[in-house]
């Protein structure tokens, strides 16, 4: 009987904060999902050192190249000429787009050049080459 | 028995003052979690459309990358972790320098952007991008 009471002793576990705390981390999960989806292709990027980060996610557009030529923007698939229009578009309703691509590390600099002419042509100047960290 | 059972009940109390820490901790994990997240990459502003300016030649230093990988750099063949020390010394000697890239169209773009990013390592200022 007296290692009975000793055990009484002991305090019991909150339970009342254990709902808040998982509805928020199912909260926080759900969130970050739908930041996270990349809607593109399955591409390996190159690797750097000097990198640096995008500021803002809000003025940043992405162009996927992947190996064997695709290129796809906002989860379709589209041919380098046409990359013009849609940029223009883009470039027109945000001035200070930044134009991501996301191209695979074995796509041919011709690709990369045709798509630089199309940036060129659509104005939309700032580009930032989507790297690894090394 | 029944001595046993109201010494428990005294004790059912529930600390509430540790919730609010619990919670802050939470929100200070998830929001670095997701800025962390944030895209990497080189930047680099094309030049615009028709809008060529000439420059002296002595401002210019040509780096070519052929489809097999090498790179020349005004005439001479330089590997590539050599770039970043030979671009430091002649931004040096000439701080007006620039630097051309220019692609072998079956050049692989890791290569390419290897170049670009040893010169960045070398706080390049100017890079222009030939087609």
């Amino acid at each position: 009987m007296k290692f009975k009471k000793k055990n009484k002793m002991k305090t019991t576990i909150p339970t009342t904060a254990m709902p808040d705390i998982v509805f928020m981390l199912i909260f926080f999960f759900m969130v970050s999902s739908v930041l996270r989806t990349h809607e593109g292709l399955s591409v390996v990027l190159p690797k750097a050192k000097q990198i640096e980060k995008l500021e803002s996610r809000v003025h940043v557009t992405y162009i996927w190249v992947s190996k064997d030529g695709m290129i796809s923007i906002d989860g379709r698939l589209y041919q380098p000429q046409s990359i013009r229009n849609i940029m223009y578009e883009k470039r027109t309703a945000d001035p200070q787009l930044i134009v991501s691509i996301r191209a695979d590390e074995l796509v041919n600099m011709e690709l990369m050049s045709k798509i630089h002419k199309e940036l060129r042509l659509a104005d939309a100047l700032a580009v930032n080459y989507s790297t690894r960290a090394m | 028995m029944s001595l046993l059972k109201k010494k428990g009940m005294r004790e059912a109390e529930m600390p509430s003052g540790s919730l609010a820490d619990i919670a802050f901790l939470l929100l200070i994990f998830f929001l670095l979690s997701t800025t962390i997240d944030m895209d990497k990459g080189i930047g680099i502003v094309l030049p615009a459309e028709g809008g060529e300016i000439k420059m002296s030649s002595q401002n210019i230093t040509n780096i070519l990358i052929d489809a097999r990988g090498s790179i020349l750099m005004d005439d001479k063949e330089v590997e590539m972790h050599e770039i970043k020390g030979i671009v430091e010394n002649l931004q040096m000697q000439n701080p007006k320098m620039v630097f051309s890239v220019k692609a072998h169209p079956r050049t692989k773009y890791k290569v390419y952007v290897e170049v670009l990013d040893q010169l960045k390592q070398a706080k390049t200022r100017v890079i222009s991008i030939a087609e």
